[in-house]
C-alpha cells in the first residue's frame, strides 16, 4: 500500500519536489552531497553533485515526466553541459572524469536511450574526455525510494489512518500540526534504536516519508502547509537527536536538506505574496474580512521570519524592501488570538532591521494595550491563548462545529505573550510606556509552559511538564527588569544551539514561545 | 452491529458536556473563581508576587450517575440531560469542598481567621470579617465585595437580619467608614503598582 502511495506521488510530482528525497537516498548510500541546485537554476547542467564513499564525483540532472525525443532535443544543451563541464570543488579530483546521470520520474523512451548510447559511443570513438551519461528512470527511482523508506512506514492502523488523512486530503487547507507531529513520532521516532545506523535510517526515512505524505499540498502549491510540515520534521529530528544524544553526523545532513526545503517553501510563499499583493486566496465566497486578516498576519509574519533567517545565515543577503512597503500598507493587524504573536514578533523585527523602528515599537505598544484591554481580569471575553490556532478561532467566530470549543472567558486576567512583550519593550528602553501601563500590566498573570525535558520544547504537546502562572511585581524595579531582560542565563541550551530552527519553529508552534525563547531571538539574531 | 450514528452522538455528548460545564459555572460560588484551561503538562506552579512558589498536581473531580436502560429507551437524550443536574451537583460539591479546604488552609496560614466560639452571626461579626479581607474597587469606585460562604440555615438567618442592619443608621455609618478605609487601602495598593528605579 505504501509502495503504491510512493509510486502515485512519484509519478505526479516534479523534479523540484523529488530532489530532496533523492538526495536523501544518495546520502543513505554513503554519498556526500556537495551541491544541490535551488530555484530551478542549473549550474553547469547539474542539479545535484555528490562524492561517493570511494571519492568518485557523481553529477545528476533531474527532469519531470517522460523523456521523449522532443524533450531530449529541448534539454540536449543542458545534457552536454552535464557531461562536458567538470565540477569545481576542493574535494573533487578534476583529473578524473565525473559520472553523469539523467534522472527522470517518468520513462526515458527508447529513441532517447538510443540517442544517449550514440552520444556516449561517439565521445568514446573520438577520444573526447567527456563523462559517460547513464539514465535513472522512474521505475528505478521508485525502487530506490521504496528501499530507502525501509521499515519506517506506518504499520499501526491509527498511524496508517493518519498517513491516509494527510495523503488523501485535498491539500488546500491548514496542516493539522499536532496530528502530524504525532504521526512522525509514532512512525519514526518513538523507539530507542539499538544502533546509530538505525537512528540514521529513521531520520532519512522521515525526509522521504514527509515528501510523499505532502503530495496534495505540493500539488496545490500550498507552500504554507508544506513549510509547517517540514518544520515539524526538523523539530522532530532535533528532538530525537537530543533525546538519544546522537552524534551530529548521524542527522545533520538530513536536517540541512529539510531546512533547505523549509526555506524553499517560504521563498515560494514570499514570491506568491508579492505577485498577488491582495492576500485573497481560493474560493472568493467567504474570503476577505477576518479570513484575509488572519492570512495577512500569517504570511507577512512568515516572510518576515524568512528575511531574518536569510540575513542571519547568508553574509551577502539583502532584505527585500518590497516587504516593508507591503507591511506598512497592510497595517493595522487583526490580533485576535495569541497564536499570532510570533508572526507579529518577526514582523516587528524585520521592520527594525529595515530602519522602521518607530513603526515596530508602535506595533509592540498597540499589542500590549490590546492584550491588557481585552484580557482585563474583570472582562468577559479575552484573547484566545496560543494553543488555539487560526482555524479554531475562525470556527468559533463563525459558530462552526470544529475541533475544540473555546471558552473565551477563561483567558481574562492572563496572557502567554504579555510577559515576552514586556521584556521586549524593556530591551528597547520603552520605560515611559511601561510606566504608564504598569498598573494594568501588574494585574495580569504571565502564563508559560515548561516541559520536563528541554528537547520536549520541540514537540507540539507533552504529557509531562509544568504550567507556570507568574504574577508580576506590583512595585517593580526598572533596573531589575532590565537585568532580567538582558540576562541569557535562563535561555535553554537547546534553543541556543538551534536558534535558526527555533526562528522557524516559533511560527508553527506559537505556544512554545516564552520569555526566554523571545529573549534568545532578540539577543542572538 | 445495527446501524448507528456515531457522529451525531458525538455532537450530542459534546453539547451535554458543554451544558454540564455551564451548569457548574453558574454556581454562585464557583462562578467567582477564575478558570484556567491547560492543554498539556501534569503540574501547575504559581509564582506569587512576593516570589513564593506553590506547586500543585492536577486533581480529578468527577460525578457519576446511573441511568436505567429503560429510561434510555423511553426518554432518549432526555435521560442524559436529566442526569446532567445530578452530575453537576456532585461536581459542584466536590469543587466547593476543595475550594473551601484550600481557602481555609490559606486563611489559617495568613492568620485571617475569626473565631466567635459559637456565638450568633452578628453585624459585628460581619464587620470583623470585612476588616480582615482585601477589597478591590472598580474604576468607578464601586467596591468588589467578597462572597460570604455560609451554610444554608445560616444564610436564611443572615438574610432576615440584613434589612434590620440596613435600617440601623449607626451600622450604615460604620459600614461606610469601613468601605472608605478599604478604598484608601486599595488606592494605596494601586499606587504601588509602578516602575521604580
Amino acid at each position: 500500500m505504501i509502495e503504491r502511495a510512493i509510486e502515485n506521488w512519484l509519478t505526479n510530482t516534479t523534479e523540484r519536489i523529488y530532489q530532496i528525497p533523492f538526495c536523501q537516498v544518495l546520502q543513505l548510500e554513503g554519498h556526500r552531497v556537495l551541491y544541490r541546485s535551488t530555484h530551478g537554476i542549473l549550474e553547469q547542467g547539474k542539479d545535484i553533485v555528490t562524492l561517493t564513499p570511494k571519492g568518485d564525483c557523481y553529477a545528476y540532472q533531474l527532469k519531470t515526466g517522460d523523456i521523449n525525443l522532443n524533450k531530449w532535443r529541448a534539454i540536449r544543451g543542458e545534457i552536454l553541459d552535464l557531461i562536458q563541464l567538470p565540477f569545481t570543488h576542493p574535494d573533487v579530483d578534476n583529473k578524473s572524469l565525473h559520472f553523469s546521470f539523467l534522472v527522470a520520474n517518468g520513462e526515458v523512451k527508447d529513441p532517447v536511450l538510443n540517442e544517449i548510447n550514440s552520444l556516449n559511443q561517439d565521445n568514446l570513438d573520438k577520444n573526447r574526455n567527456f563523462s559517460r551519461l547513464s539514465v535513472i528512470n522512474g521505475r528505478e527511482l521508485l525502487n530506490l525510494f521504496i528501499k530507502a523508506q525501509g521499515s519506517f512506514i506506518p504499520v499501526e492502523m491509527a498511524d496508517f489512518e493518519s498517513f491516509l488523512g494527510f495523503y488523501l486530503s485535498d491539500g488546500k487547507g491548514q496542516l493539522y500540526k499536532n496530528r502530524f507531529f504525532k504521526f512522525l513520532e509514532n512512525v519514526l521516532f518513538k523507539n530507542t534504536p539499538s544502533q546509530p545506523s538505525i537512528a540514521k535510517n529513521a531520520v532519512v526515512s522521515g525526509v522521504i516519508l514527509t515528501s510523499y505524505t505532502l503530495r496534495q499540498f505540493q500539488n496545490n502549491k500550498n507552500n504554507f502547509a508544506q513549510f509547517e510540515a517540514w518544520v515539524c520534521l526538523a523539530a522532530s529530528i532535533v528532538r530525537y537527536a537530543n533525546r538519544l544524544k546522537l552524534a551530529t553526523e548521524i542527522y545533520v545532513e538530513s536536517l540541512e536538506l529539510v531546512k533547505a526545503e523549509i526555506i524553499e517553501c517560504l521563498t515560494q510563499l514570499h514570491q506568491e505574496m508579492i505577485a498577488k499583493g491582495n492576500f485573497l486566496e481560493g474560493n472568493i465566497i467567504g474570503d476577505g474580512g477576518i479570513l484575509r486578516g488572519f492570512r495577512k498576519i500569517m504570511v507577512l509574519g512568515a516572510t518576515s521570519a524568512l528575511q531574518i533567517y536569510l540575513i542571519a545565515t547568508q553574509n551577502d543577503y539583502k532584505a527585500d524592501q518590497r516587504l516593508v512597503e507591503l507591511i506598512k500598507s497592510n497595517l493595522p493587524f487583526d490580533f485576535l488570538g495569541e497564536c499570532f504573536f510570533p508572526h507579529i514578533y518577526w514582523t516587528t523585527r524585520f521592520l527594525e532591521l529595515c530602519g522602521e523602528n518607530a513603526i515596530a515599537i508602535s506595533l509592540l505598544k498597540q499589542l500590549t494595550e490590546f492584550i491588557i484591554i481585552n484580557n482585563d481580569p474583570n472582562g468577559r471575553v479575552g484573547l484566545a491563548n496560543p494553543y488555539y490556532c487560526p482555524e479554531d478561532l475562525l470556527a468559533s467566530f463563525f459558530n462552526i462545529r470544529h475541533g475544540k470549543e473555546i471558552d473565551f472567558a477563561s483567558f481574562n486576567g492572563s496572557s502567554y505573550s504579555l510577559g515576552p512583550i514586556v521584556e521586549m519593550l524593556v530591551r528597547r528602553d520603552q520605560r515611559n510606556f511601561l510606566e504608564g501601563h504598569w498598573r494594568k500590566i501588574s494585574h495580569m498573570e504571565f502564563l508559560s509552559f515548561k516541559p520536563e525535558t528541554e528537547e520536549d520544547l520541540l514537540t507540539f504537546s507533552c504529557e509531562k511538564g509544568v504550567n507556570i502562572t507568574k504574577f508580576p511585581k506590583m512595585t517593580q524595579s526598572w533596573s531589575a527588569l532590565k537585568d532580567d531582560a538582558l540576562s541569557a542565563k535562563d535561555i535553554p541550551e537547546i534553543v541556543k544551539s538551534n536558534i535558526h530552527l527555533f526562528l522557524l519553529y516559533s511560527l508553527v508552534c506559537p505556544h512554545r514561545i516564552n520569555t526566554s525563547v523571545v529573549k534568545a531571538f532578540d539577543l542572538m539574531l | 452491529m445495527l446501524p448507528d450514528f456515531p457522529e451525531i452522538k458525538q455532537w450530542i455528548q459534546e453539547n451535554l458536556n458543554k451544558h454540564l460545564r455551564d451548569s457548574v459555572r453558574d454556581d454562585p460560588l464557583l462562578s467567582r473563581i477564575r478558570e484556567y484551561h491547560f492543554s498539556e503538562g501534569h503540574k501547575w506552579i504559581i509564582e506569587k508576587e512576593n516570589g513564593t512558589i506553590e506547586e500543585s498536581e492536577f486533581k480529578k473531580i468527577e460525578g457519576m450517575v446511573q441511568i436505567e436502560t429503560r429510561d434510555v429507551i423511553e426518554k432518549g437524550v432526555e435521560a442524559f440531560t436529566e442526569s446532567r443536574l445530578q452530575i453537576s451537583d456532585e461536581i459542584k460539591k466536590q469543587q466547593a469542598e476543595l475550594l473551601l479546604k484550600e481557602v481555609k488552609q490559606a486563611a489559617e496560614q495568613a492568620g485571617n481567621v475569626v473565631d466567635h466560639r459559637g456565638k450568633p452571626f452578628s453585624f459585628e461579626t460581619f464587620m470583623e470579617l470585612l476588616e480582615k479581607v482585601t477589597i478591590d474597587f472598580d474604576e468607578a469606585g464601586i467596591a468588589r465585595l467578597p462572597a460570604l460562604v455560609v451554610a444554608p440555615e445560616l444564610a436564611d438567618k443572615i438574610a432576615k437580619k440584613i434589612p434590620i442592619w440596613e435600617a440601623n443608621k449607626q451600622y450604615i455609618q460604620q459600614y461606610n467608614e469601613l468601605i472608605e478605609k478599604k478604598k484608601i487601602e486599595w488606592h494605596d495598593r494601586e499606587s504601588n503598582r509602578k516602575l521604580v528605579d
